[in-house]
C-alpha cells in the first residue's frame, strides 16, 4: 500500500486524516495523522503488514518518533 | 413499551435540594462507569460505541486505579443491562477478560480509502494541517526541553520564530500549542511552563519573536 505524506486516508471510523508524516524506524512504518476537519484529533499509528493501522501505548517510542516525523514532514513546508 | 410521566424535576443546583448531592454524584458516577464498561467491550467488537481514544484511556485508568470495588461491582451490574439493551455480544465474558488483563486493548483501524494528494481538491487545507502538525511537534520538542540534534533544533527554531509564533498566525499558533500538549501527553514529555509563557507573551506582540 503506497501511502505518502500529504495523502488523505479515510479510516473505518469514517473520518479523514491527512498523512502529516511517515517514517520507517527499526523495520516498522509509523504514520502521524491529523484529522482533516478537526485538527484536535491526532494519531500516531503503526502500519501493519496486513495494511491495518494499530495504535500503541509506548511513550519512549513516541519520543523517538517525534523528531523523525518532524524531519520528514519539514521537507514539505515552505519556510518563506 | 412502558411509558413514564415526569412528575417533578429537581434542578441539581436548586437551593435546599431534597436529594443529597453526594447521592446524585454516586448515581452519575455509577451510570458513567457502566457506560464506560459497555464502551470498553464494544470497542473490541464491531459495535464500537466509544470512538474517542483519549476518553477510552481515562476510563481504563479509572477502573484500574481509582474506582472503589463496590462502585465497579455496581457499575458492572448496571452495564450488563445497558449491554443487553445495546445488543453487545458476549459482554460479560469480554468484560471480564479485559478487566483481568489490566491492559488497554489496542485499537486497530482499516484504511477505507486513500486520496492521493495530487488528486485532492483540498490542497490548501492539507497544507495547513501539515503545518499545524509540524508546528505541534516543534512546540513539544522546544517546550519539552528535549535536545534532538542541530537539524531538528534548527527547524524548531525556524517554526517557533516564523510560522508558529507570529501575530498573523494566532489560530495556527493556538492549534499547534494544543497539538503539542496532546503529543507531550502521548510521549510523557513534561513541558516547560516558563518557556511556554515567554512564547505566549511574545506571540501577543505584533510580528512575534524577533531574531
Amino acid at each position: 500500500m503506497n501511502i505518502e505524506i500529504k495523502d488523505t486516508l479515510t479510516l473505518d471510523d469514517d473520518k479523514s486524516y491527512v498523512v502529516v508524516s511517515k517514517v520507517n524506524y527499526q523495520n516498522n512504518t509509523y504514520l502521524y495523522l491529523i484529522e482533516a476537519e478537526n485538527n484536535d484529533d491526532v494519531k500516531i499509528l503503526k502500519l501493519e503488514t496486513n495494511n491495518k493501522l494499530t495504535e500503541f501505548d509506548n511513550p519512549e517510542l513516541i519520543k523517538e518518533l517525534l523528531p523523525l516525523f518532524l524531519k520528514e514532514s519539514a521537507k514539505y513546508i515552505d519556510f518563506d | 413499551m412502558k411509558e413514564y410521566t415526569i412528575k417533578e424535576i429537581i434542578k441539581y443546583d436548586e437551593e435546599n435540594n431534597r436529594l443529597s448531592k453526594d447521592k446524585i454524584g454516586d448515581a452519575l458516577n455509577t451510570g458513567f462507569y457502566s457506560l464506560c464498561l459497555v464502551g470498553l467491550v464494544a470497542l473490541t467488537t464491531s459495535a464500537r460505541l466509544l470512538t474517542d481514544e483519549s476518553l477510552y484511556r481515562v476510563i481504563f485508568t479509572i477502573f484500574s486505579v481509582n474506582a472503589a470495588t463496590l462502585t465497579i461491582e455496581h457499575a458492572k451490574r448496571l452495564a450488563y443491562t445497558v449491554a443487553r439493551k445495546a445488543n453487545v455480544e458476549n459482554f460479560k465474558e469480554e468484560l471480564n477478560k479485559i478487566l483481568q488483563s489490566k491492559s488497554i486493548p489496542k485499537r486497530e483501524y482499516s484504511i477505507k480509502n486513500i486520496e492521493k494528494h495530487e488528486k485532492s481538491l483540498k490542497k490548501e487545507e492539507i497544507k495547513r494541517t501539515i503545518l499545524v502538525g509540524v508546528a505541534g511537534i516543534a512546540s513539544v520538542l522546544s517546550l519539552g526541553n528535549v535536545a534532538y540534534g542541530a537539524f531538528t533544533e534548527n527547524i524548531t527554531t525556524m517554526l517557533l520564530n516564523g510560522a508558529l509564533f507570529t501575530g498573523s498566525s494566532i489560530a495556527l499558533h493556538d492549534q499547534a500549542i494544543k497539538l503539542g500538549n496532546m503529543l507531550a501527553e502521548k510521549a510523557k514529555i513534561v513541558l516547560d511552563k516558563e518557556k511556554h509563557d515567554y512564547y505566549e507573551e511574545a506571540n501577543k506582540k505584533e510580528g512575534g519573536l524577533s531574531k
